[in-house]
């Protein structure tokens, strides 16, 4: 009689083996939801804020700590289920019996394919029906649609996050013949585009004085690497606004997700469909997939431990030692790597190109790099063809620290000022290139950095000291960009004045100056006294704030020119430029914290603004003797 | 019937099985034996289509027997060391076969635990060797399968299971028709139970033949020859397998009818002779021994 199982009951049955994943995947998603919710608004005090602050809390917790922890456990369940669910395929004897069994092998993939879905799943509802219950039980009427709707859309994230994995690590599973071989290659395929991008920003880091990393390849980068897309997916979930910040800033991760969800599918049943039973007694089959996966390790290891003996060195690096464990380095991870595919040392050893040709790849690259051969330094827009040009705050130009990661025009465009001069434009990237080209021909490399001195602690060359750093972006007539962060020698001065001078440059990064931004909470000064020669940290007088900020104001009005807005220049008979920060403070909306801040360099020509702040922290120095002389840090 | 015809399996540059061609008939006991690699466990993981072959074909009852659960439904195969769930019981794994064989025989599965004192609801992790290899044994027996197919049965059991082994095989061929297809080393169990016997060597088939008719073919003779000449004599009429010589006396594998030898033999008028038939662990040695597989030559 012929046995004509069901897919129901093949289900079944495998979930009856596999009941520890069942009760694992419940007690993590019990943990991580109604559990933690309950511990998070358990210490909300019972005062006449209670409302806003129970509603601020169940929110928090459902945009940020909630779809955390979701994507971890789905991230972490989608390897266990997968590998742990086609176990049989890497132990010998189990495969002998499943694939003895009268059943098709594809009704099998298909009944254990949606049992890991399942476990995962399952729990996960109970999780979401319990949060979102409790949420709507405790949150405040007028909050109850807005957690609602973060209830409703943490789920397609989390699914995103764990099909993509789940795909991936069975994909992985497919290739290999053993646990160890199934988390290697899964590995390697969830992280090889991004860790080989990471390794090419490294190089041209290192040895690109002009190279800037401007991310706009980052969505593209996370999509192509699934390990890593579910964390960039819920960090800009939870970052912003949910669903809307996510559309707009990754729009391309999410389409190139749902791609890669199918693709992986795709590439996990074929596998399986061409999977021979003895390969349960093996490492990784695939002679492609070893090469493939040898490549991308022996390059980003070999890379990446050249640099790391390059910082723990105090000079400018050793070619010699750089070199050395640029191979070494390569040599072992590519050895290590194929021992654990092949599973035998004769079996690596036999395998001597692969062995040697990956490592002196790693190596040429390197070098390559290190000799400055790659043309990208040299590399001028024409200016014919140059269209526009956006420039970002200009160090040491700007009241404070922009510190951005770009990943969208508009950031692109808030942040900077626009130049339609080409000539200007062509003039700035013209002395960045001359000033990288003079610096490489006396031998100074970029990794050396900072001020360059000739002699030891002699005064710096000025020729050779960079007075700013510029970063630009060049649009293009005919279409692409063009971007480089260009450092302009103190001789080269006169290319960026007209604009810093410019009043479009002063408005955008001088906003306290001009009265752009709103008046703080709180100031604090970050002085150095010099007559004590330490550094102070003090909190100015509240009624004294609009004061200095006006006296700042004033002294912006009078001394703008690049000069004067030098912030590290000494003022005549200064032995040192004194320095002097206001970090700014705003509070949130119950007035009870602290929620922005922002930082004000002060030059040393707004003399006003210096004098009186001096003042103030003098008259606090002194009200505060005591503290200062039993305080060891001010001795 | 099984029909295999011109099998061939290999993994990376080992062959395991070159051009195989088989038949092995319904309700009779099939012996596979063969040196070590021969490619006996390969053969039988093929025949229950847990490997695909290079080349060639399996037929079961006329159907082909990979990715076909038809086909595969009349076979059970226990391989030389079984797989068990972790924490499992026999209980809880008569279930799972349960469910994928529903001829199974539920109360002779229980009634033969029962002679054999196995705990139902002990975990089999805890079983010895030898227990585990009844439990195997039980399971393919209660399948109700017409096939069934075992790697080194008789391993790890002890000479009473091993009769009771045999008794309950031939009990089940000729009540149901069980064909059971057993490789193993232990060529006197299996002399003891079989009908057909096939020889693997280095992923060839040597020979398959009826058990009677491979011992009727082939007789050992001791004999001392009057005339030296006489011995030629006897070797141009009779194909010889091996012989050894001490002193005078030779012993001459020869293959042939008896009646034919014999008579041939005694119209020399040798000083002695005798007649004597082979084992199956003898014929086995005889016909490696041509081929080169000789104890003499490994020592």
């Amino acid at each position: 009689m012929t046995s004509k199982i069901s897919l129901k009951s093949i289900m079944k049955d495998h979930l009856t083996h596999r009941l520890w994943m069942l009760a694992l995947s419940l007690m993590t998603e019990i943990i991580a939801g109604p559990v933690a919710l309950l511990f998070s608004i358990s210490d909300v005090e019972k005062n006449e804020k209670y409302a806003f602050r129970m509603s601020q809390t169940i929110l928090h917790f459902l945009s940020s700590a909630y779809p955390v922890m979701l994507v971890i456990i789905a991230v972490v369940g989608a390897a266990i289920v997968a590998i742990g669910g086609f176990y049989y395929l890497l132990q010998p004897q189990a495969t002998d019996l499943y694939h003895s069994l009268p059943v098709k092998r594809e009704k099998l993939f298909s009944a254990v394919y949606l049992n890991g879905i399942l476990i995962w799943a399952v729990p996960l509802l109970i999780n979401w029906l319990l949060v979102t219950i409790l949420s709507a039980a405790f949150i405040p009427g007028e909050y109850l649609g807005k957690a609602i709707g973060y209830c409703f859309g943490v789920l397609p994230l989390v699914l995103i996050a764990f099909l993509l994995v789940y795909h991936l690590f069975l994909t992985g599973t497919m290739l290999s013949g053993n646990v160890l071989c199934a988390l290697l290659s899964s590995g390697i395929l969830g992280t090889f585009v991004l860790g080989c991008w990471g390794t090419w920003i490294i190089l041209m880091e290192a040895f690109c004085y002009s190279f800037v990393a401007l991310g706009e390849e980052l969505p593209c980068i996370y999509w192509l690497s699934p390990l890593v897309t579910p964390f960039a997916l819920v960090a800009s979930y939870s970052r912003g606004s949910g669903w809307k910040d996510l559309l707009a800033e990754l729009p391309v991760s999410l389409i190139g997700s749902i791609l890669l969800i199918a693709l992986l599918l795709l590439a996990a049943v074929m596998l399986y469909n061409r999977r021979k039973s003895e390969q349960s007694i093996s490492g990784l089959v695939s002679r492609p997939a070893q090469i493939l996966m040898s490549i991308p390790t022996g390059l980003i290891s070999g890379t990446i431990i050249a640099r790391f003996v390059v910082e723990l060195r105090y000079d400018s690096g050793s070619p010699f030692w750089e070199g050395f464990f640029c191979l070494f380095c390569s040599v072992l991870s590519v050895f290590l790597l194929n021992l654990a595919f092949l599973r035998s040392f004769r079996a690596v050893f036999a395998k001597k190109l692969r062995l040697i040709l990956i490592p002196v790849a790693t190596l040429g690259i390197y070098l390559v790099f290190r000799a400055g051969l790659i043309p990208y330094e040299n590399i001028l827009p024409d200016a014919s063809n140059i269209q526009s040009a956006r420039v970002y705050s200009i160090y040491p130009f700007y009241e404070s620290n922009y510190a951005y990661d770009i990943r969208d025009q508009n950031e692109l465009e808030r942040d900077s000022v626009l130049l339609e001069d080409p000539e200007l434009i062509r003039g700035l990237c013209e002395a960045g290139v001359s000033f990288n080209k003079l610096r490489r021909s006396m031998g100074i490399h970029p990794f050396g950095g900072g001020y360059i001195y000739t002699e030891a602690d002699a005064e710096p060359d000025p020729s050779l000291t960079y007075y700013t750093t510029v970063e630009i972006r060049v649009k293009r007539r005919f279409g692409g960009t063009f971007s480089r962060t260009y450092q302009i020698p103190e001789t080269s001065a006169e290319v960026i004045r007209p604009l810093v001078e410019s009043r479009a440059y002063q408005e955008k990064f001088y906003p306290m100056a001009l009265g752009h931004k709103p008046m703080p909470d709180s100031v604090i000064a970050d002085w150095y006294d010099v007559q004590g020669d330490t550094w102070r940290t003090i909190d100015l007088p509240p009624a004294q704030i609009d004061d200095v900020l006006a006296a700042y104001s004033r002294d912006f009005a009078i001394h703008h020119t690049l000069e004067e807005l030098d912030i590290n220049r000494r003022s005549e008979g200064e032995e040192t430029s004194a320095s002097l920060q206001l970090e700014i403070q705003y509070m949130d909306e119950t007035k009870e914290s602290y929620d922005s801040w922002d930082y004000i360099n002060i030059p040393s020509s707004f003399s006003e603004t210096r004098d009186l702040v001096e003042t103030l922290c003098r008259e606090y120095v002194e009200e505060n003797k005591e503290y200062y002389q039993n305080n060891s840090y001010y001795q | 019937m099984i029909v295999i015809r011109n099998l061939t399996k290999s993994f990376d540059d080992l062959v395991a099985l070159s051009d195989i061609s088989l038949t092995m008939e319904e309700g009779q006991i099939f012996g596979l034996i063969g040196t070590n690699g021969a490619g006996k466990s390969t053969l039988l993981r093929c025949l229950t289509g847990i490997y695909r072959p290079d080349a060639g074909e399996i037929l079961v009852d006329g159907e082909p027997v990979y990715e076909n659960p038809a086909a595969k439904s009349r076979i059970f195969f226990i391989s030389d060391d079984q797989y068990f769930f972790p924490g499992g019981t026999p209980k809880e794994q008569l279930r799972f076969y349960r469910s994928f064989y529903p001829d199974f025989n539920t109360d002779l599965f229980h009634e033969m635990l029962s002679i054999l004192k196995l705990d139902e609801t002990r975990r089999i992790q805890t079983f010895s060797k030898g227990m585990k290899k009844q439990l195997s044994l039980l399971y393919g027996i209660c399948s109700g399968c017409k096939y069934f197919l075992c790697d080194e049965t008789f391993d790890g059991l002890d000479p009473v299971i091993r009769q009771a082994v045999k008794k309950v095989f031939i009990r089940e061929v000729s009540e149901r028709g069980l064909t059971p297809i057993i490789a193993s080393h232990n060529l006197r169990e299996l002399e003891d139970i079989c009908d057909h016997v096939g020889l693997l060597h280095e992923g060839g088939i040597l020979l398959s033949k009826d058990l009677d008719e491979m011992k009727l073919g082939i007789f050992k003779v001791q004999v001392v020859f009057r005339n030296p000449e006489d011995r030629d004599s006897i070797l141009s009429t009779f194909p010889l397998v091996s012989s050894e010589t001490r002193g005078s006396l030779q012993t001459l594998t020869l293959r042939g009818e008896r009646v034919q030898i014999e008579t041939a033999i005694t119209a020399l008028q040798p000083v002695f002779y005798e007649i004597l038939p082979l084992s199956l662990e003898e014929i086995f040695i005889s016909e490696t021994e041509v081929l080169g597989y000789d104890f003499k030559n490994l020592a």
